[in-house]
């Protein structure tokens, strides 16, 4: 049962008015986090993406020279 | 690799040598983080303005992003985990945590690469000389104030330690 005379703040395990743990900064400010880009494993494929020159044009065809050059390498047209 | 131009390098980055064959196009931060696995330098912009990027080079901070691998043949390069493994900005590192002056971390390690530069040739200097200095490395999170707090706070413990503390 709720003490009705407890404020908000003295509830016991309450976070409100304490100062959160932060765990995590020991490590992320030796520079040992794992950001997105940071994660490797193997068979990785990156992906690049065609942007159109035009601001406004109907689209007639999509190169992919570049792609099918590099295909060998495991990416993906 | 296809048939790009290629070269050898040898350089020493965090005390350790290191001897690779890099596209002269890679730039000094994708070496670091992809060949070397030294993910602490992070890429943010890639064309020099947030600081991400930042490793100490010879001495000095500079942009991984805008140096090319090749060009480090030869140099002592030390990344943010060779800084923190040395134990050089051990007390920076503390006030940061105690400070909050990160949020996600992500721009954290070029802001204390930074910083240590302005540590280690530590003088007096005023709040807004500490930002100034500090005004080549981007946060989105915190808003800097923290992280100038505990810039400030280190500074003032190391001019102290010298008995410089105005």
């Amino acid at each position: 049962m709720t003490d009705p005379t407890e404020k908000p703040f003295d509830r016991p395990d309450s976070e409100i008015g304490r100062a959160a743990s932060r765990p995590n900064a020991e490590w992320l400010v030796a520079g040992r986090g794992c950001y997105t880009d940071d994660i490797a494993f193997s068979r990785l494929l990156h992906a690049a993406f065609v942007r159109s020159p035009y601001a406004h044009a109907r689209i007639d065809a999509i190169e992919t020279t570049l792609g099918h050059r590099l295909t060998d390498q495991g990416l993906v047209e | 690799m296809t048939d790009e131009e290629t070269l050898t390098i040898s350089l020493t980055v965090n005390a350790e040598r290191v001897t690779r064959t890099v596209l002269t196009r890679q730039h000094l931060v994708d070496f670091l983080r992809i060949e070397l696995g030294l993910t602490g330098s992070h890429l943010g912009c890639e064309h020099g303005i947030c600081g991400a990027c930042s490793v100490r080079v010879d001495g000095d901070v500079v942009r991984g992003c805008l140096m090319l691998a090749a060009q480090a043949d030869g140099a002592e390069v030390v990344t943010i985990e060779g800084l923190s493994d040395t134990g050089e900005i051990a007390d920076l590192q503390r006030v940061f945590v105690e400070r909050n002056a990160l949020q996600c971390g992500f721009c954290t390690p070029g802001m204390l690469i930074t910083a240590a530069e302005l540590l280690r040739d530590a003088k007096p200097m005023s709040r807004d000389e500490i930002r100034t200095f500090m005004s080549g490395n981007y946060c989105r999170c915190t808003g800097y104030q923290a992280i100038i707090d505990a810039i400030e706070t280190t500074l003032g413990h190391r001019l102290t330690d010298r008995g410089l503390a105005e």
